[in-house]
């Protein structure tokens, strides 16, 4: 025989993993997903392609000047350059949007509107190299001289924290998994919110408490919904890889899989305490008109957490405050990563942080189970926090 | 000892509300007994105390003489007064659902689901969400859902409520079913006519407390009063027996050739008969002890369903 709370598990799995509304979130999810890497992967930019940008010259100006700006281009620009007789012609092209600009003689530039900072950039030095060029060559400087002179003299670089894949990884991980950690258990958190005020209101609770202790009736509902939530965070996360994979635009550094077990840890611990917290302010109103107001103190830990965690990736993960808040449950499922992710944790935080997290899951499904025996039959108006202590001190 | 049910001398108080005061209530298996009272004697919280859903300050709640365990209530079927359904489950899923909660192994479940689909008349809409059934058939549900684990105990608190005459009809052949089968059953009502043709076994509570408990006959044979009712060929005459009070059917077409009367139950019914001929050719004449509705009357004061 199965036990109860694996069959209430199993009713909120299957009644509201076909809702329409979650299969149609969880569609949009797999296919935003899959096609997020492959939709960058066929934006001109994203695979390396350079501007295409178009100039017209006078036939004056120098033909030094189109050699340098073919070597200083390269790698930058896509130069097509078009050579023109007439000055009026040269103006026309460019009013017409034909050409971006002209290289007037003189030399001067012609610009339609505004100056596109990168290109009169390396217009202006390759027409100063080609400029520098003839009067070395009038001055009896040949060009290999001249080039060996001007040669800039090569500066090595060293970086403290330097910008590599696994970093730049490294970091936008830290930040997916603290969006999901704080995104996810809001939603299935009011999710299940929702389910004890539709028990309550529907009154099938009276049905359902004449064969189900309140403490397994919750334990089920938590479950069901916390499966939910991963099922959903999995093919976000399948379906990312699976895009990835596809386009092969970005190679994804094997390191980054040793981040996936304390990512989980998060956002498991995080949807268990958040479910069971939305499921016992839940219990305590029998409208959904009143969920707003009972839940508000539930978004305080979480933006906390949130907010301290992007500073942490920002700034110094450890510092003094992502620590206490690496200790403190209802915050720990946001921090805890971002600081393992980020490094510089003892072991012993990390451990005592997850135990701490876990006695918290206990000890709310304790509380929240004799919450439950004593506000779910009753409906009607909101029970206060006092009316609720007093009904628990009298039912000891 | 007595075997079956035994809820007793129950006290329970919400906050200055005392809502069980000595009550007392028993079913013998294979029992039908109707638990009858006006609104906020005690009839639901004694229920839900029975079921578990509720805790008692005192008194006992005993199943085969020992105290009811959560395995006993595994045993029990209930149907409250407030129906309560996932209105986005399908019915048989549902009934299943339940059944498995009750301890039924998922095959045994399903099996019991469909049976009981097919007998309260949902075996074509076993497949269609609770929401999409009227109130009539999510009524029928309930009942299913109540007796999916073919309970020992069978409670059902205004069962009857809401009910068109063909589901109140299949709600009864239901009820006397499962005690033909052993099944003891406890229910409310407050449509007295219905209880007294149902059952013979009824428990009177007002304000918290038993006021009488046993067979319906009984109770009636225990009324200080009898009715006389006489039905003349012509019109009524203007006849009154003496210490008798004349009761008005309210019905015109009755009132012209039917008289009622309320007599002291040691009155000589024929004596009666002789006289009233005197007055008039009598076509037929019924004497009886009051009917339920005004025994219940007399007990508690007030008409069923008038307190709050």
């Amino acid at each position: 025989m199965r036990s109860q709370w694996i069959e209430v598990a199993r009713r909120e799995i299957t009644t509201r993993g076909r809702t329409k509304a979650f299969r149609i979130v969880t569609a949009f999810i797999a296919l935003a997903a899959i096609a997020g890497p492959v939709v960058a992967a066929l934006w001109p930019e994203s695979d390396g392609a350079l501007r295409d940008v178009q100039l017209a010259v006078s036939v004056d100006v120098d033909n030094a000047f189109i050699d340098r700006l073919d070597v200083l281009v390269e790698g930058r620009l896509n130069v097509s350059i078009d050579t023109v007789n007439d000055p009026s012609e040269l103006e026309r092209v460019v009013a017409s949007g034909s050409a971006d600009v002209a290289v007037l003689s003189g030399p001067e530039l012609f610009w339609r509107r505004n100056v596109d900072t990168e290109l009169d950039a390396l217009i202006r030095v390759a027409l100063n190299q080609a400029e520098t060029l003839e009067r070395a060559q009038q001055a009896g400087i040949d060009e290999q001289t001249l080039t060996s002179v001007l040669t800039p003299t090569q500066v090595p670089e060293r970086f403290s924290n330097p910008s590599d894949t696994t970093n730049n990884f490294r970091d936008a991980i830290t930040f997916a998994g603290l969006l999901i950690a704080f995104m996810v258990p809001q939603v299935f958190g009011q999710l299940t919110l929702m389910s004890v005020v539709e028990e309550k209101s529907t009154r099938v609770i009276e049905v359902l408490l004449s064969h189900i202790r309140p403490s397994s009736l919750l334990a089920g509902k938590v479950a069901g919904i916390v499966v939910l939530a991963l099922i959903q965070v999995g093919l976000l996360i399948g379906g990312l890889f699976a895009g990835l994979a596809l386009t092969s635009a970005v190679s994804v550094p094997s390191s980054v899989w040793q981040f996936i077990p304390i990512l989980g840890v998060g956002l498991v611990s995080g949807l268990l305490i958040y479910t069971t917290l939305f499921a016992l302010f839940g219990s305590l109103i029998s409208r959904m008109e009143d969920a707003s107001q009972v839940i508000m103190p539930l978004y305080i830990p979480l933006f906390v957490g949130y907010f301290v965690g992007q500073s942490a990736i920002i700034g110094s993960a450890n510092s003094l405050l992502p620590r206490i808040l690496t200790f403190v449950p209802l915050t720990a499922p946001m921090l805890l990563p971002v600081r393992v992710i980020q490094g510089g944790i003892a072991p012993w935080e990390v451990a005592v942080s997850i135990l701490l997290m876990a006695a918290c899951v206990v000890g709310l499904l304790r509380l929240a189970g004799r919450v439950y025996e004593v506000t779910l039959l009753r409906t009607g108006s909101r029970i206060s926090w006092r009316d609720l202590f007093s009904s628990m001190r009298a039912a000891n | 000892m007595p075997h079956g049910l035994q809820a007793t001398n129950l006290h329970k108080h919400f906050g200055a509300i005392q809502a069980l005061n000595g009550l007392s209530l028993a079913v013998e298996p294979g029992q039908l007994i109707g638990f009858l009272g006006p609104n906020g004697a005690g009839k639901t919280t004694t229920m839900r105390a029975i079921v578990g859903l509720t805790s008692v300050d005192d008194g006992s709640i005993t199943w085969n003489n020992t105290p009811v365990t959560t395995e006993d209530r595994k045993r029990i079927g209930y149907m409250p007064q407030d129906r309560g359904l996932y209105p986005r489950m399908k019915v048989h899923e549902h009934i299943t659902f339940i059944g498995r909660l009750a301890g039924l192994a998922p095959n045994i479940a399903d099996r019991r689901a469909e049976q009981w689909c097919e007998r309260v008349g949902l075996s074509d809409r076993s497949d269609d969400l609770i929401q999409e059934l009227s109130t009539g058939n999510q009524q029928r549900v309930q009942l299913a859902v109540a007796l999916v684990h073919e309970p020992e105990l069978l409670i059902l608190d205004e069962p009857f409520a809401g009910l068109d005459p063909v589901a109140v009809s299949m709600l009864s052949d239901v009820m006397h079913e499962q005690v033909a089968r052993g099944t003891s059953v406890i229910f409310s009502s407050h449509q007295l006519d219905l209880v007294q043709d149902l059952t013979e076994q009824v428990t009177i509570v007002a304000n918290g407390t038993t006021q009488a408990t046993g067979h319906v006959t009984e109770l009636r044979e225990r009324s200080p009063v009898r009715k006389l009712r006489i039905d003349w060929r012509e019109p009524a005459p203007d006849w009154r027996p003496d210490g008798a009070t004349r009761i008005e059917t309210g019905t015109p077409s009755l009132a012209t050739h039917t008289t009622t009367f309320e007599l002291p139950a040691d009155a000589d019914p024929a004596a009666l008969i002789a006289q009233a001929s005197t007055h008039g050719a009598i076509a037929s004449v019924t004497y009886e002890p009051p009917p339920l509705s005004d025994v219940f009357l007399g007990l508690v004061g007030e008409p069923i369903g008038s307190a709050t």
